[in-house]
Order: C-alpha cells, then sequence, then structure tokens
C-alpha cells in the first residue's frame, strides 16, 4: 500500500492522538490550597500566613486572612502586637477598645497593640486581610 | 425551553427561527448547543447514565495535518473554536484559517477555503484570538436551500484580514455568501473570540480588537441569514464614542430574538488615553438590545469606570430557563458571576436602572455596582452550562476577594433561584495549573464535561443523578468541622465518572451530540469519545 508523506504525517499524528487518549480511574476532588482554622470563636484565619518576614528588627511581620461566615460575632480576636487590616469584602461593625464602627469593603483601619478588638459580620461573608507586627 | 414544547411546535419555531434545530434531536449545532448558549443536551444517550462512563475512551482522533495542513509552528495553538456537529457531520475552526467539515466517524469530507488557496487569515497576531478562525461556527438548517456553516474570520483579500461572516454549503464547503466587512484591520477591529449566534432569521455576531492594541469601541452586528447584509432597520451596537467595550465574548439569543452581550473593558487612562468617563460607557456591561431595531432594554455595569482594571466580561451569556424565570447569567473576569431576569423586550424607561433592578444575584454575594476592590484582568472568561435550576460555571467562590486565582481550578455547580445562602450547589477543585485550568463546561441531563489544561476531559455526576462521594464546606479551605459552626454550609461531593487523557491543553467546550462527545484540544487535535 502507497502511503503519500502527508497521509502517513497524519496516521502518525492520530496515532499520537490516539495513545494519548487514555480512559483513567476516577478520582477524588483536589484540597484546597489555602486553608483556615479557627482563631477564635466566630473567626476563622488563615491556617498558614500568606507572608511572613522578619527583617524589621524586633517583629516579626505576618499577614493573614480573617474570615467571619454569615451571622458570626467575633468578641475577641487575638492579634498578639499591632495591625494594620483591610476590609476585602463584605460589612462588619468592628469594635476597638469599646468603640464601635461600621466598616464597609475597601476600609482599613488600625489596631493598637493590647487594644481589645472584637468584629461582629453585618454581610454575608467578611473578609479581612490583616497585617499583624507581632513582637519577637 | 422549545424541549418542553409538543414536536409539532418545535417543528414550527424551528421554522420561525431559521436556526438549526438543536432541540429534540442530539444534534450540537452552534456554539454551546443552542442561541441561548446553555451548553446542554437534552437527548438521552449513554454519556448521560452515569453507570456506564467508566468506560469512556476515544473512538478516533483527527489532526489537520492529515490533510497537509499547517498547525504549530507556522501559524500556532491549534484548536481555540469548539466542534459542532449537525446531521453526521463534525464541523470545526482551525487557527490556521480552515473550517473543516468531517463525518461523525472521523472521515475528512471537505475543508474551507478549499486548497490550494489559502487559509483565512490576517496579517495582525498577538494572541489566539488574531490568526485564523477563533470561534466556533453555527449550523443554520437553510440558506438559500441548503444547510450552511455560519463563521467569522479574516478575510485575507480585504486589507490582509478585514473580519467578515461566511456562511458556506454543510453538505459540500462551497461559499454561499460573504458579508460586508464587520471588523476593519487597520482600525485593530477583529471578530477573534465571537462566535456568531442564529436566531429569528438573522445572525449576530460582535467585534472586538487585536490585543487592545489600541482597544476600540465594540460593536454587535446583525445580519440577514440567506445574504449576509445588514439587518435593515437594526441600527449597530456602539459600545462607546471611540474606545471601549469590546465584544470578546458571544452573543446569546432571548426565546423573542433579542442579543445578550457581554462588553470588555473601557476606555481609561492607562488604556485607550481617556481621562474622564467616555459617554456613553457601555463598557464592562451584560445589555440586551431589542432584535427589531438594535435599541438597549437594560445594560448591567457592576464595575464602574472608576474601578475599571481591565475585568472585560469575556465569558459568553448564559439565557437559562429556571423555575424562578428566565436568566440570564456569565461570570466576569474579576471572577463574580452575575444572573439578571431576562425583563422586558422592548425598552422601558432608563436602561441603566432597569438593569439594576432585573439582578437576581451575584456569587459570591455583593453590593452592586461595587465601590471598592480590585477587579482586574483575571481569568474567569468560560460561559456557564445549565441544566434545569442548576448552573455549571468556572468563577470565583466564596474566598475571590482574598483569593482571586484560586478559581481557575475550580468547578462550581451554582442554585439559580436559591438564597445567597444556599447558592452553592457543589465545587470541585482539579490538579492542573493555567491562565485559566478549566475549559468551559457542558452537560447532558446532569452529567457535566469539562477538559482542563492537564490535557485531560471530566465527567462528574450532579449528586441530582448520582450519589455524592461526601462532603465538603461551600467556603473553601473550612473543615467539615469548623463549617457550620461558623455559618456556612456542608455541600456535596459530586462524583467524577471518568477522566481521560487526551491529546492537549483543552480550552473549548465540549460538544455531546449522538452519544458522543466531541473535543477540541491545543495540539490540534479533534476526539469523539463515547462509552
Amino acid at each position: 500500500m502507497l502511503f503519500t508523506t502527508r497521509t502517513t504525517l497524519g496516521l502518525a499524528l492520530a496515532t499520537l492522538g490516539a495513545i494519548r487518549a487514555q480512559a483513567q480511574e476516577p478520582q477524588r476532588p483536589q484540597a484546597p490550597t489555602v486553608e483556615y482554622r479557627q482563631l477564635a470563636p466566630g473567626v476563622l484565619a488563615s491556617a498558614k500566613p500568606l507572608f511572613t518576614s522578619d527583617s524589621l528588627p524586633g517583629y516579626t511581620l505576618e499577614v493573614i486572612d480573617l474570615v467571619l461566615g454569615p451571622n458570626q460575632n467575633a468578641e475577641r480576636v487575638p492579634l498578639e502586637g499591632f495591625a494594620l487590616l483591610e476590609l476585602r469584602a463584605g460589612v462588619a461593625q468592628v469594635t476597638i477598645n469599646g468603640t464601635a464602627t461600621r466598616r464597609e469593603a475597601g476600609a482599613h483601619w488600625f489596631v493598637p497593640r493590647g487594644a481589645q478588638f472584637a468584629i461582629r459580620n453585618l454581610a454575608e461573608v467578611t473578609m479581612i486581610r490583616a497585617t499583624v507586627f507581632r513582637p519577637r | 425551553m422549545i424541549g418542553t414544547l409538543s414536536p409539532r411546535i418545535a417543528i414550527a419555531v424551528l421554522v420561525l427561527t431559521g436556526a438549526a434545530c438543536a432541540h429534540g434531536s442530539s444534534d450540537w449545532p452552534m456554539h454551546r448547543y443552542d442561541a441561548a448558549r446553555t451548553a446542554s443536551q437534552p437527548t438521552n444517550s449513554p454519556l448521560a447514565n452515569p453507570a456506564g462512563l467508566g468506560t469512556l475512551h476515544q473512538v478516533w482522533s483527527w489532526h489537520p495535518a492529515a490533510v497537509g495542513d499547517a498547525d504549530v509552528g507556522a501559524t500556532g495553538w491549534g484548536f481555540s473554536a469548539s466542534p459542532i456537529v449537525y446531521d453526521g457531520k463534525v464541523f470545526v475552526a482551525h487557527l490556521n484559517g480552515r473550517l473543516y467539515a468531517l463525518t461523525t466517524a472521523g472521515a475528512f469530507l471537505w475543508k474551507y477555503p478549499p486548497a490550494p488557496g489559502p487559509g483565512l487569515v490576517s496579517t495582525t497576531m498577538c494572541n489566539p484570538s488574531s490568526p485564523g478562525i477563533a470561534s466556533t461556527p453555527a449550523v443554520a438548517a437553510k440558506v438559500a436551500g441548503v444547510p450552511a456553516v455560519i463563521f467569522g474570520a479574516p478575510d485575507p483579500t480585504s486589507d490582509n484580514g478585514d473580519g467578515r461572516l461566511w456562511a458556506v454549503n454543510a453538505n459540500t464547503g462551497a461559499l454561499i455568501w460573504k458579508s460586508p466587512v464587520l471588523a476593519a484591520r487597520t482600525a485593530n477591529e477583529q471578530i477573534g473570540y465571537d462566535s456568531p449566534v442564529i436566531t429569528k432569521h438573522r445572525v449576530y455576531v460582535g467585534v472586538s480588537n487585536h490585543c487592545d492594541n489600541p482597544i476600540i469601541a465594540g460593536k454587535l452586528y446583525a445580519v440577514e441569514l440567506n445574504t449576509g447584509a445588514l439587518v435593515a432597520g437594526f441600527t449597530t451596537f456602539v459600545a462607546a464614542p471611540s474606545r471601549g467595550g469590546g465584544i470578546w465574548s458571544s452573543p446569546a439569543a432571548t426565546p423573542d430574538g433579542d442579543a445578550i452581550i457581554t462588553t470588555g473593558n473601557g476606555c481609561v487612562a492607562y488604556n485607550g488615553g481617556c481621562t474622564t468617563e467616555p459617554s456613553p460607557n457601555h463598557a464592562l456591561s451584560m445589555i440586551r438590545l431589542q432584535r427589531n431595531t438594535g435599541a438597549m432594554i437594560w445594560k448591567f455595569q457592576p464595575v464602574p469606570w472608576s474601578l475599571d482594571g481591565d475585568p472585560d466580561w469575556a465569558a459568553i451569556p448564559t439565557v437559562q430557563q429556571s423555575s424562578c424565570g428566565h436568566l440570564a447569567v456569565a461570570p466576569m473576569k474579576d471572577g463574580y458571576t452575575h444572573a439578571l431576569k431576562l425583563g422586558p423586550s422592548a425598552p422601558t424607561g432608563d436602561p441603566v436602572a432597569l438593569g439594576l433592578s432585573l439582578r437576581q444575584w451575584s456569587f459570591p454575594p455583593a453590593s452592586i455596582p461595587f465601590t471598592s476592590g480590585t477587579h482586574g484582568d483575571t481569568r474567569y472568561i468560560r460561559g456557564a452550562a445549565v441544566w434545569k435550576d442548576a448552573i455549571y460555571v468556572v468563577t470565583g467562590g466564596r474566598d475571590v476577594t482574598i483569593n482571586v486565582t484560586a478559581g481557575y481550578r475550580r468547578l462550581y455547580g451554582l442554585n439559580a433561584c436559591a438564597s445567597d445562602f444556599e447558592r452553592v450547589r457543589w465545587w470541585l477543585q482539579f490538579p492542573g495549573s493555567g491562565y485559566p485550568t478549566m475549559g468551559a463546561p457542558s452537560v447532558t441531563r446532569g452529567i457535566v464535561y469539562i477538559g482542563t489544561s492537564t490535557d485531560t476531559l471530566y465527567a462528574i455526576a450532579d449528586p441530582d443523578v448520582f450519589p455524592p462521594i461526601g462532603t465538603q464546606c461551600d467556603f473553601p479551605g473550612v473543615s467539615n468541622a469548623a463549617c457550620v459552626p461558623n455559618g456556612f454550609r456542608l455541600t456535596p461531593i459530586p462524583a467524577i465518572l471518568a477522566r481521560v487523557k487526551l491529546s492537549g491543553s483543552i480550552r473549548t467546550t465540549p460538544a455531546i451530540a449522538g452519544g458522543r462527545v466531541y473535543v477540541t484540544t491545543d495540539a490540534g487535535f479533534v476526539h469523539a469519545l463515547s462509552p
């Protein structure tokens, strides 16, 4: 049987396609790459910092995410050191040393070292990115 | 929609629309199945039987090299277009500028343009939308007395690649008509990824640009199905006075023939040179256009000009007939998926106010229009498939604002008519990486087919048709133990019934027809699989 170059190339490619088309055993889905732990009642935090650095004298810098689910109220959010926070999504009532403020997405605020810090979720889900400066 | 009607009424609807009838047959005649872009094959077949999918395997594959045509190396990137199936034939368009017709047994029938002439390519190249035929064709049951394949492509004989619509005889590949130039190459316009939709004896197609360099004003044209001429009385939609609002997706059609479109980024300082918001600015919007006049009925613009970080609305909208009415659904590049009621079929007052009032929900939940946050050029660009009240979509999840790229690897099932709390039906995370990782889903009677950048086609069973394998929290990364105490919901984990390794990355839509699933890959192969 006479094969042209074109036919041979086509057959070779078709064979490659056939070889690569292989059924495999069904599998379980993959787990998410970012996981969350219970930081305190009512609030979850990244299980591992998203970023960490010891380059600041006397402090360890950590970036973590805080998540409050529907109807959650965290009366005491334990952040060691001081922290700069950004509300990434949702609406929250933020209370620092007894002073309550309503915060909406895009807001930034500061939590002094040793402050009593509470968050009440006023939205479906509230997510906060926290940059924490923790004394070493 | 039509699938719930009697055969007599369905035939009448076919005659009225001019489109090839998908409902009631096992064909897959246009991009994402039908004019509503449901990507949902209602006809029963072994592909809808969970018990038999463990044997899903390749029946045949085909590569353009079999007929002497170039793939990677000449113009590159393999297939950007998805296959369609009609009356025993598979039609697929290639970035090398050819439209191919195969039998459903994998035998080559014809190509357009025929050899030895050049393919339909442009001399402007910047990404896979540019060189040849990047979008999926559509079949009309009858044009000039014969079934016709309609597609958008550059015309190398017109200024080295002006964009037109083309109609060729589905049986022979002979040219029936070419439309006027719709996308002027020297103005940096292109049809690109935009797949034509056929409805009510017309064809809608949108225009975007080559790589935003520079951006142009997006347009939507309506073309007569029988002649390729512009539809008289339909004013071409133009998204902005000079630049912005390119239509990178594809139009969908409502049951009465109105166009639903999604538009791309606007003219801003860093892209287009606009230091103030253009007026009008129809960028970053989902829009309904009235079929007779092209008048805007409503516009939904969730990301305002001030926050335009290039989150093109690049995903094709899907018109879903759900138990809570007809919805228009699409994810946006920033990872949010929005659902709107279709609303009235004629303009009534302010289109912007009407668009906002028609919003049913956003996922994840959000106040619209946004007033803050990052809305950038992330890659949620695949349209949704729908089945009953379920929506299957690659979208950002509840964690999108803190982990915006995590959703590239996830497929969500959403409940169209539930509360925000119960929006997530299920979700799955897939292996691999990519930008994005996932292709676009298709579904047949609760079995979802989707390809990935790991060269793999998956078959997934909605828990309504096959038992789930467990539960997981609807907020990804939260353990089952912490889920409910933190106010979230446990959702079923659907079973993955099959995964089949194919020849290359799959960024297209699997076509489900006649008991087979047809898939195109970046490696330039068409694969046909069956259980």
